[in-house]
Order: structure tokens, then C-alpha cells, then sequence
């Protein structure tokens, strides 16, 4: 328990020293960037021009601005936005784009679990029957074709297709607002990850299921078969979590193409605007805030490695 | 006012097809209003400012403009029509003083009533906010000086009366009025209102949020949303039968149509934002849906840039703001080659649909509809020569040197991809030269084409403010504006084509309309822009939406809007 | 993206047992040719490198000139995959785009594994404080999302190829860097190394001639799976506006317009996007089967 609590501060020591060096390059990084979003293609006045990057503390040392936005930061406060309606407070914007991005990631990493170890599970226990030749080969053709491509596929099928066919009856409504605006792009997002994971499952549920005591109980019959399943899996995922870290890493990641896509108001579409349109703020405090959620997402998942296997602790 | 049957009658016109090829015929019988009137419409970004006095982006113009009224406005036909002010103003025989007679019955929607100090009060404070409109303001005596923060109070401006305004101008500007009925920063706001709540913070609350035009701000979530009503009583009249607007914020092009195709949206692209070419095309090839699709007359052109200070085309190398008339012109040339190498008419088959959202621009720098058009055809360097082209390149570049590493910037979006995409296609195809392009963010061209760093070809595009060809000389081709980090981003800088602005300035429209051809004319003769296209609008309309009217400025408004059964 | 960089990352990480006998590369070679999946994808990997050598030297059509016909225009005899929306040939730049991929991915490959190789050899010889540095260098950036870096970085350098490159290698150094740093880590407590520097060999040659060597297959593999990732990066990056500048055909940059005119016509986003799945899956199958046949404990 107490090396847990040691090893839990260390973490959240490094996600701090994370949150730290990321948020300074990125701010020394866009600040490089050539342009302003203070400028417009109306003639500007050069005053004018004065005022604003003296109101927005853009007239500033480097060093100064970013201690200011990290003072801020730290008390909860993102600064004001620089580009649409500008000096209005971000926080609560990019509150509710954080819930909408961690919603439809929650949804996607749901789907990528349940479904990958469900596939990976059946075709370990049929191994070499067609339903794993299929499942195998279904997940290497789905972790390879793109996420975008699964977004287009399921866009066409979706909105433009089932809208035809059905003469309007069957719409999927691209964006987000609605509770059934969620399953597609979350399966888009979730799709080529749930494959990865059925892959990881089947091979290291093989590996447990080839011991003795399982074959044994295997032989059993049955109630044995359903033990085994039980027992076996609870081995078998400990190599499977192990890459959930990643895994989130990479849902996230793939969160700003797929809310791209499928016009989503998350933070990840919000990234991707800020970023060309100069909207600093924005910028540092999303990095920053991907960066803590993947680090306390990798945190989570390590910690959950004892409860699954008792011989690891911390 | 203007006569309401005039846009009522114009959507007419346009909608006869409509009701003609509707299918379901009893959805579309006149008369039968929805019950439900609430017009959803979806927009891109959010909204830039929500004050007058700060508005830098012509999208938030055709919104405020519903909730905020200037001394004048267009009508469809671009004609001024009196809206705050009863009439057009008495201007004395110097044409300096221009004497207006505003509306006395003219409320905020908060039930203050309007009088002339609080328009001298809300044009002192956009003076002071000096945001990028701010030149509107700039005729009035004092304006500047407050502008630059040299006086407190537009010296100019003087309230006889309550419903009398008197601005005196430094020198006589006869496009004056035009400018006042530009819906930006001279739109009045409540004092008291803003006094109380805080200079900027009174935007924030819908309930101090206060305009006077006929609708009203009911709630807003910061790129999400925006609510709107009618104003009850407006002093104006009717509201028309609308009960809400809601603009939904954030939804890409793609997006706005797929939802306009479920219904969700009843009008797509009036706030500033066309249809995706793609779209188009596929209303276009649809016989249905083809009537729900109208394109209207922009005010743009979009062309390439020359750098006129430095680098191959220009005439000799200057310090940006200097005159840039040197004999010979080293650069003209090659600029006529340039010009003449693309052919207009493939671009707009390419990057508009079949011609369909742009035209040709065979007229010079001012678009077709404006006043000041040299009319079709008169840009001889519009006319697509390839054989002479490479003539005049070859005579331009004898030694092949000055024709490398040319690029095209623009900044990147997919009409300007396939825009640019075309040009340089094309000037690989008829003049053997490899341009390469250079898309970037807006922000990084932006900046890079006012400090006048780009040496080879940008992107140039404008949208005319307003209807009057000062418009154009005064933000884009006069020696003021020609230096860093200045609008005239080809610092292009003739000090006789000055003299000639100057002088047509100081005339009312028809008198000076001669001059600003001529001096349009020079801006084609030294191959300033290469202009390219004339941009068009086009919007979605659901065949249960009525008496949506526009005009190539944008101008939109929702009290002319209802919404019949469907 | 993420796809390959991090998950076949964090698969090929596991602990790697390396075979010693000197026919190591006889035997793997011999593995790889009886895996049926590894043999298509060599294949597949092997037309997509002869198409993108011939491209820069000869297509149908030049894949710049526009206008060829009517926009949009679909599978006619003289144009076998159709037009696009700028009526440009689209197999012309189907094979060009072949061109542009390969340089991406294999730059971005090559230049992450180069990097990766260095940090993790220095971190694994030297041990100690170089590798409590690099590390905490690698498990800092490994919490950032490789895509926001990327994205920012081609908004600072400009839309390239090279840049491109270097926007991908910066995040995609990290697995190859772990990989390498683990690899030299177990490889240095051998035998035959301690012998070798019993005997006065240089650190540096005990690098090159034992740790190295002996490395390779599991750096092969992860520089297989670099590939594939870099190609799917290129494709989001392409897709958000940043990718490689226009005309030049990516087929990042085809799908993405394509979806543009999804419904008014399939056809444009249809090759590209086939194109660039069956790349990705070749190096996929490729990777996995050389893997598999480099180290046979880790077949299924």
C-alpha cells in the first residue's frame, strides 16, 4: 500500500514536470509561428494594432507572458481567446469541449475493449477454426485501413446511403448534441484499436490457455470450458492492459481527425482551429490538457495491474 | 423606409421555379404559415465581435446588423435607404457639413429612446475603439485624433437637437452616406446601458446585450449557439412572422448541407459563408434539388498580387510607401505574361462548378455590380493569348533566370486550393514555367503580404464594403496604404493615380464616377492584379422558406423571413 | 495515427529473445518465405516501390495538367481510374502518389530509427545518469499526442516533404529508442561482451561489431511498422489542411479532396484510399512476418 502511494506521487510528480515542459515549448513554439490573429485583411492601423497586443499582454517578454499563463492556469483560469470574439474568457469553453471530447473517447475506448477482447477471446478458443482464420485476418484488414477511411466508410454508409435507400426514414445526424450522434463516430474512432487489442487477446490468451491446469479443466466439459474462459481471460489480460496506455494515447489522438470529420465541438477540432488561427491560449491549454489526461490515463493503468495480477506491486 | 414589397418581390421571381417543380404541391401552398418559426442556421466560426465598435470580420456583420441600425442601409438593388435617419441628409454647398434628420420615434430595445447624443456618443466610442472599420468614421473632423487617442470627443459631430446630428467633414467625401450605410461600427448603441454593465462586459449578457434594430439577443453559449427574438413594439415596425433564430456555431461546410438535407437548417450560407463547390455541383445536377440552390451576385474579386517594391515584377526596387512609378517599368512585362497566360474562363470551369459560383473577371480590379465595373471585356490583359504570353515572358526574361523558384502563396482552404491549383497548372501548361504553390494559414499570408516580404505571386481577394469605387482606391491602391505592414499589399504607390482618387473623393458619385474609371483603368493598364474570378454567393434554401432576400454585400435580414407549413 | 507508432510499438517491445547461431538470418529468411501473409505484402511492397521509382519518369499523364477533360469526370478507356475534381488524371497521380508516400514513410522511418538507435544506445551503454536523462526525456514526450506536435510543428516550418518528415520522426524516435535502449541494456551484461572488453576493445567498436549487430532484427521490424505509421500520419496531417503543398499527388491529399466530393463522385476518394490501406496492410503483414520470423517464440 505505501510503495503504491510512493509510486503514485512519483507519477504524478513526472505528469507535473510533463504539464511543465510541454506547455513551455509549445508556447515558445507558437509564438515562433509567423502571423498574429490580431491582424485582419482590412487595412490595419498600426495603433490599433499597439493597443490590442498591449491589452492581451502579447507586448511582453516570452518569459513574462508564460509566466502569467501558467499563474493563471494553475488557479483554473485558461486566459481569454485571442480570435473569435476576442477577449472572452476560454475556461468554460473549453470545459464543455473537454466533456465532449472524453465522452466520445470514453464511448470509443468502451467499444475498442469489449469488442477486441470479445474477438480475440472467441477466435483463441476456436483457434484454428474459420471464426479465428476470420477474426485474425478481419483485425490485421481493420487495424490497417485508416482511421479517416473507417470515418469516410461509415459517413457514406450512414448519412448518405441509409438516407437514400430508406428515403429519409434512417439518418444519422453528423455532430454532436443528441445521444445517438455518438455510436458512429466512436465506433470510427474506436474501430482500428478494438482490432489491435482482438490480435493482442488471442495471442496471449493462447499462450495461457496452452498451460496444463487449463487444458485439464478444459477436458472437464463444459462448466469447466466456462471456468477456464473466466479464469484464463483474467491472465491473459495482463499484457493486454499494458498497452491500454498507449491505446489511450492514441484515442485521443485520433479524437482530433474523427471530431474533424464528423463536425464534432470537442477539443480536438478546437485544437486544429487554434492552432491556424493563432489563437495562443487555446493552443498551450489544449496541448497541455492532452498531455495530463494521457499521463493520468497511463497512471490509471498502471495502478490497475495489481488488482488483475497480485504478484505485481509497487 | 424602404418599400417592403421590393425584397418580397425579388424572392418571388426567384422562387417561381420552385413552386413550379415542387412535387408534394399542398406543402408548398402560399399562405399557410408554419406554426412553429423558429429559422435554424448554421454557421462556420463563431462570430468574431458581438460589439459594433469592434467588428474587424464581415461575418459578423449580416448578424449584428438584425440587432443593431445605422443612419442608412442597402436594400437589395445596393440603393441607400434612410433606417435610423428619416431621410438622406441636407449637405451644404461646400459639402462639408452634412446635416442629418433622424427617426424620433427610435427606441433600444430596453425601451430607451435613441436621440442624436447617442449617436455622437456611440461614434465617439468606435472612434476610440479605432477597430478596422474605424475609417468610416475618418471624413468627420476630430475622428482621427480620437482614433489615435490625441482628443476625447469627435470635434466634428454637434447635436443642434434631439433628432438632429451635424458632422462636419475635413474635406468634402462624396461617398460619405455609402459609408454610414455600411452595417459596422456607426450602428448605434445605449449609453447608459454600456455605462453601467462595462465597456466590454456589456456583451457578454443578453440581458445588457442591447440594440435597437428588430431583433434582440436571447442567449448565447460561446461557439455553440446563438439565440435571437423580434423585438415586441419595434419602433420600426414589423418583425415579420419569425419568433426565434438560431444559429448553431462550429458546423463545417459538409456538415451545414448534411444537415440542411435532414431538414435541420432552413437556410445554409447567409452568414458569410458560401456552399462547398461540391455541394453546389451536386444541386446543380439535381433536378430537385436544383431549385433549392440560388446564387447570387457577389461583390469579390480574387486575383493575384504583384510585390511592386521589390522582386522580379516590380518596376524597380523602393521602400515600400515610396512612389513605385519608374520608367520603364521592369516589371511589366513579365506581369502582362503572367496575366495574360490563364485563361479565366478554364479557371472558373475548374475551380467554380462550370462557371457557376464565379465569373471570368475580364473587367478590372472592381467586380461586376459595383459602381466603378469597366465592364465586360475591357481588361486587355484578361484575354488569354498563350503565344503572346511566352513572347512577352521570353522578352521580360531574356536571360531564364528571373522565371525561377516563382511561388504562388494563398492561404489554404479548398476553393483556394483549386483556384491556385489551377493557376499554377496553367502557367505550367502556356508558359513552361514551374511555379510552385505555397499555401499556408490565413494568419502567416497575411501578415507576410502587408510587410510586403512576398516577392513572387499571392493571393488577392476583396469584397467591396460598399457601393461606391472609394471603397476600393482608398484600402487597397493609394500610396498611403502602400507601406509596412499597410493594406496596399502590392505597395503599389502612383502618385498621380492619388491626385485622381483625391479629387473624385471630394465629388458626390455621378460626378466622380469618370474619375475612379480612370483611375480603375490605370490600375489594369500597370497589370496591378492579376484579376482572376468574380465570386458569387450561394445559399441553400429549404422550399418552406420564404422571403429569404440578399445582396452581394451580405445584407440579410430576418424580419423579411417566414416559414411555411412543410 | 498512432496506429503503428505507439501499439506495434508497444508490441514489439516485448522482451526479445535473441537466437545466436550465425545462420540466424538463413533461417528467418527461410521463416519469412513460408508465411503467406509476409510473402503478399513483400510482393505488394515490392510493386508499390517499382511504381513509385518509374513515376517521376513516366505516367499516363502529367499529373499536374488540369482540364484534361470534364471535371469529375468517371473510368473512361483513355483514363482508367477517371478524372478529378480539377479533371487531372487520377492514375497518374495515384502513381506519383506512390512516390510521395515512400519518401515519407521511409524518410520518416529512417530518420526516427536513426535517432532512436543513437538515444537508445547511449542510454543503454552508458547506463546511469545519460540514462536517467534519456529517459525522462522519452517518457516525457511520450505523453504528449504525436499528432499536436506534428500539426504545430508543419504550422512552424511550412507544408514540405522534408518538413513533413521531420514533423513524424520527432515523436516517432520514441518506441525505436526504447526498443534499442532495453536491446543494449540485456545485450551488454553477455558474456562475450565482458570478454571483449576484458581483452581492451573500445567501447565503440563493442557497439558496432556485438550489441548492434545482434539488435537488428527487432530494430528491422519496428522500422517496418515506422513505415506504415508515417504514411497514415501523412494522410491526417493531409487531411486537416497541412499535409504535402498541391499539385504534387499525396494520396493523403487525394482522399481528402475526395471526400469532398464523396456524393457527387465516389470514384475520386475510392483509389487513393485503396491505395493507401494496401500499403499500410503490406507493411503490416510484412512486419508481423518478420517478426515472426526473426524470433519464432513470438509466432501465434
Amino acid at each position: 500500500m505505501r510503495g503504491t502511494l510512493v509510486y503514485t506521487g512519483q507519477r504524478l510528480v513526472l505528469i507535473a514536470f510533463t504539464a511543465l515542459a510541454v506547455s513551455s515549448i509549445v508556447f515558445i513554439g507558437i509564438h515562433l509561428q509567423p502571423g498574429s490573429s490580431l491582424l485582419t485583411d482590412r487595412p490595419s492601423n498600426p495603433v490599433r494594432l499597439q493597443q490590442l497586443l498591449h491589452q492581451f499582454n502579447l507586448d511582453l517578454p516570452w518569459p513574462q507572458q508564460y509566466w502569467i499563463w501558467l499563474t493563471h492556469a494553475i488557479r483554473g483560469d485558461m486566459g481569454v481567446s485571442l480570435s473569435s470574439n476576442r477577449g472572452e474568457s476560454l475556461t468554460p469553453v473549453l470545459l464543455r469541449e473537454a466533456g465532449v471530447s472524453m465522452t466520445l473517447g470514453f464511448f470509443a475506448i468502451l467499444f475498442t475493449i469489449f469488442v477486441g477482447i470479445g474477438l480475440g477471446t472467441l477466435a483463441a478458443i476456436r483457434q484454428n477454426t474459420w471464426v479465428d482464420y476470420v477474426a485474425s485476418t478481419a483485425a490485421v484488414i481493420t487495424y490497417s485501413i485508416p482511421p479517416f477511411v473507417w470515418a469516410f466508410l461509415l459517413i457514406i454508409v450512414t448519412v448518405t446511403y441509409l438516407y437514400t435507400l430508406t428515403g429519409g426514414a434512417i439518418y444519422e445526424d453528423i455532430g454532436w448534441g443528441k445521444p445517438e450522434q455518438i455510436p458512429v463516430p466512436a465506433l470510427a474512432l474506436g474501430l482500428p484499436y478494438a482490432a489491435i487489442v482482438a490480435r493482442l487477446t488471442r495471442a496471449s490468451m493462447l499462450e495461457v490457455i496452452r498451460q496444463d491446469y487449463v487444458r485439464t479443466a478444459w477436458a472437464k466439459g463444459l462448466t469447466g470450458r466456462v471456468v477456464v474462459v473466466r479464469h484464463a481471460l483474467r491472465n491473459a489480460l495482463i499484457p493486454v492492459v499494458t498497452i491500454l496506455g498507449p491505446l489511450v494515447t492514441a484515442i485521443i489522438t485520433g479524437s482530433v481527425v474523427i471530431e474533424f470529420l464528423f463536425g464534432i465541438p470537442g477539443l480536438g477540432k478546437e485544437f486544429v482551429n487554434s492552432i491556424l488561427s493563432r489563437d495562443y491560449n487555446i493552443t498551450v491549454a489544449v496541448f497541455t490538457a492532452y498531455a495530463v489526461i494521457v499521463g493520468f490515463a497511463n497512471l490509471a493503468v498502471d495502478l490497475s495491474y495489481p488488482l488483475l495480477d497480485p504478484r505485481i506491486r509497487y | 423606409m424602404r418599400p417592403s414589397g421590393l425584397r418580397a418581390w425579388a424572392v418571388t421571381l426567384g422562387f417561381i421555379p420552385i413552386l413550379g417543380l415542387a412535387a408534394c404541391g399542398s406543402s408548398s401552398t402560399s399562405g399557410n404559415l408554419a406554426k412553429d418559426q423558429t429559422l435554424n442556421v448554421p454557421m462556420q466560426d463563431d462570430v468574431a465581435h458581438l460589439d459594433p465598435a469592434d467588428i474587424d470580420a464581415a461575418t459578423d456583420i449580416p448578424i449584428l446588423q438584425n440587432m443593431f441600425v445605422g443612419l442608412y442601409k442597402f436594400d437589395d438593388k445596393l440603393n441607400i435607404q434612410p433606417y435610423g435617419a428619416k431621410a438622406l441628409p441636407d449637405v451644404s454647398s461646400d459639402g462639408k457639413t452634412y446635416t442629418f434628420h433622424l427617426r424620433s420615434d427610435m427606441k433600444f430595445s430596453n425601451g430607451d429612446p435613441v436621440t442624436a447624443q447617442d449617436w455622437i456618443y456611440s461614434w465617439t466610442r468606435a472612434a476610440k475603439h479605432n477597430a478596422a472599420y474605424e475609417g468610416n468614421l475618418s471624413p468627420i473632423i476630430g475622428a482621427d485624433d480620437v482614433a489615435n487617442g490625441k482628443a476625447t470627443s469627435i470635434s466634428g459631430l454637434s447635436a443642434p437637437d434631439a433628432n438632429t446630428l451635424v458632422a462636419k467633414l475635413s474635406a468634402p467625401a462624396g461617398y460619405f452616406v455609402t459609408m454610414l450605410a455600411m452595417p459596422t461600427e456607426t450602428e448605434v448603441v445605449d449609453r447608459k446601458v454600456i455605462d453601467k454593465a462595462g465597456d466590454t462586459a456589456w456583451t457578454n449578457d443578453a440581458s445588457t446585450y442591447i440594440g435597437s434594430g428588430p431583433f434582440k439577443m436571447t442567449a448565447r453559449v460561446p461557439k455553440q449557439s446563438m439565440d435571437f427574438a423580434p423585438v415586441a413594439n419595434w419602433w420600426g415596425g414589423s418583425t415579420g412572422t419569425l419568433t426565434h433564430v438560431h444559429i448553431d456555431i462550429g458546423i463545417d461546410q459538409v456538415s451545414q448541407v448534411k444537415k440542411f438535407e435532414s431538414g435541420g437548417y432552413g437556410v445554409v450560407g447567409p452568414l458569410n459563408q458560401n456552399v462547398d463547390t461540391d455541394d453546389v455541383l451536386r444541386y446543380q445536377n439535381d433536378p430537385v434539388k436544383k431549385s433549392l440552390l440560388s446564387i447570387l451576385p457577389g461583390v469579390r474579386v480574387t486575383g493575384l498580387g504583384f510585390n511592386f517594391t521589390n522582386g522580379p515584377f516590380a518596376p524597380a526596387k523602393v521602400t515600400p510607401g515610396q512612389p513605385t512609378t519608374h520608367t520603364p517599368d521592369d516589371g511589366l512585362i513579365g506581369r502582362e505574361a503572367i496575366s495574360m497566360a490563364i485563361d479565366r474562363a478554364q479557371l472558373a470551369d475548374v475551380a467554380c462548378v462550370h462557371a457557376v459560383t464565379c465569373a471570368p473577371a475580364t473587367g478590372g480590379p472592381i467586380p461586376k455590380g459595383v459602381k466603378g465595373y469597366l465592364g465586360d471585356n475591357t481588361d486587355q490583359y484578361a484575354k488569354f493569348d498563350a503565344t503572346k504570353a511566352k513572347q512577352l515572358l521570353d522578352q521580360w526574361d531574356p536571360g531564364k533566370t528571373k522565371r525561377n523558384g516563382i511561388k504562388i502563396r494563398y492561404n489554404a482552404s479548398a476553393i483556394n486550393d483549386k483556384i491556385f491549383g489551377n493557376v499554377q497548372a496553367q502557367l505550367k501548361a502556356n508558359l513552361g514555367i514551374d511555379v510552385a504553390t505555397a499555401p499556408s494559414d490565413f494568419p502567416t499570408l497575411l501578415a507576410e503580404r502587408k510587410n510586403k516580404t512576398i516577392l513572387g505571386l499571392f493571393r488577392e481577394s476583396w469584397g467591396m464594403d460598399y457601393n461606391h469605387p472609394q471603397d476600393w482606391f482608398d484600402n487597397l491602391s493609394i500610396c498611403a496604404q502602400a507601406g509596412v505592414g499597410k493594406g496596399n499589399n502590392e505597395g503599389y504607390c502612383n502618385p498621380a493615380l492619388d491626385t485622381l482618387v483625391a479629387s473624385a473623393d471630394a465629388k458626390q458619385l455621378d460626378q466622380a464616377l469618370p474619375q475612379y474609371v480612370q483611375a480603375n483603368k490605370i490600375l489594369v493598364d500597370n497589370v496591378v492584379w492579376v484579376n482572376l474570378i468574380y465570386g458569387t454567393n450561394q445559399f441553400l434554401t429549404q422550399k418552406w422558406v420564404s422571403g429569404e432576400g440578399n445582396n452581394g454585400f451580405y445584407d440579410y435580414e430576418w424580419k423579411e423571413i417566414s416559414l411555411q407549413q412543410h | 495515427m498512432a496506429t503503428a507508432t505507439a501499439i506495434p510499438g508497444g508490441i514489439a517491445e516485448r522482451d526479445w529473445e535473441m537466437p545466436e547461431q550465425v545462420g540466424l538470418w538463413q533461417d528467418s529468411w527461410r521463416r519469412l518465405r513460408r508465411n503467406k501473409f509476409a510473402v503478399i505484402g513483400l510482393v505488394i511492397v515490392a510493386v508499390v516501390i517499382v511504381d513509385a521509382l518509374i513515376a517521376p519518369f513516366w505516367t499516363p499523364y502529367e499529373t499536374w495538367r488540369q482540364a484534361l477533360g470534364p471535371t469529375y469526370q468517371g473510368i473512361t478507356p483513355a483514363h482508367l481510374l477517371g478524372l478529378d475534381e480539377s479533371g487531372r488524371d487520377i492514375l497518374s497521380r495515384l502513381m506519383s502518389g506512390a512516390t510521395v508516400a515512400l519518401e515519407v514513410g521511409i524518410g520518416a522511418s529512417a530518420l526516427a530509427s536513426l535517432f532512436g538507435i543513437f538515444m537508445g544506445l547511449i542510454a543503454g551503454f552508458y547506463r546511469g545518469k545519460i540514462d536517467a536523462v534519456i529517459s525522462t526525456i522519452i517518457n516525457v514526450w511520450y505523453g504528449v499526442p504525436d499528432l499536436l506536435v506534428a500539426m504545430t510543428l508543419v504550422v512552424l516550418l511550412g507544408r514540405g516533404v522534408i518538413n513533413l518528415v521531420v514533423a513524424i520522426a520527432v515523436t516517432g524516435w520514441l518506441g525505436m529508442a526504447r526498443l534499442v535502449r532495453g536491446q543494449t541494456l540485456s545485450l551488454r551484461e553477455r558474456e562475450f561482451n565482458e570478454a571483449a572488453r576484458a581483452s581492451g576493445t573500445r567501447s565503440l567498436t563493442i557497439v558496432f561489431r556485438h550489441i548492434l549487430p545482434n539488435a537488428l532484427g527487432p530494430i528491422i521490424v519496428q522500422a517496418t511498422y515506422l513505415v506504415p505509421a508515417a504514411i497514415i500520419f501523412e494522410a491526417f496531417l493531409s487531411l486537416l489542411g497541412l499535409g504535402v503543398p498541391p499539385p504534387t499527388p499525396s494520396w493523403g491529399d487525394m482522399a481528402s479532396e475526395g471526400y469532398k466530393s464523396l456524393q457527387v463522385a465516389p470514384h475520386i476518394i475510392l483509389a487513393p484510399s485503396i491505395a493507401i490501406s494496401l500499403t499500410v496492410l503490406a507493411f503490416n503483414w510484412l512486419g508481423d512476418g518478420l517478426r515472426d520470423a526473426i524470433d519464432p517464440r513470438m509466432r501465434r
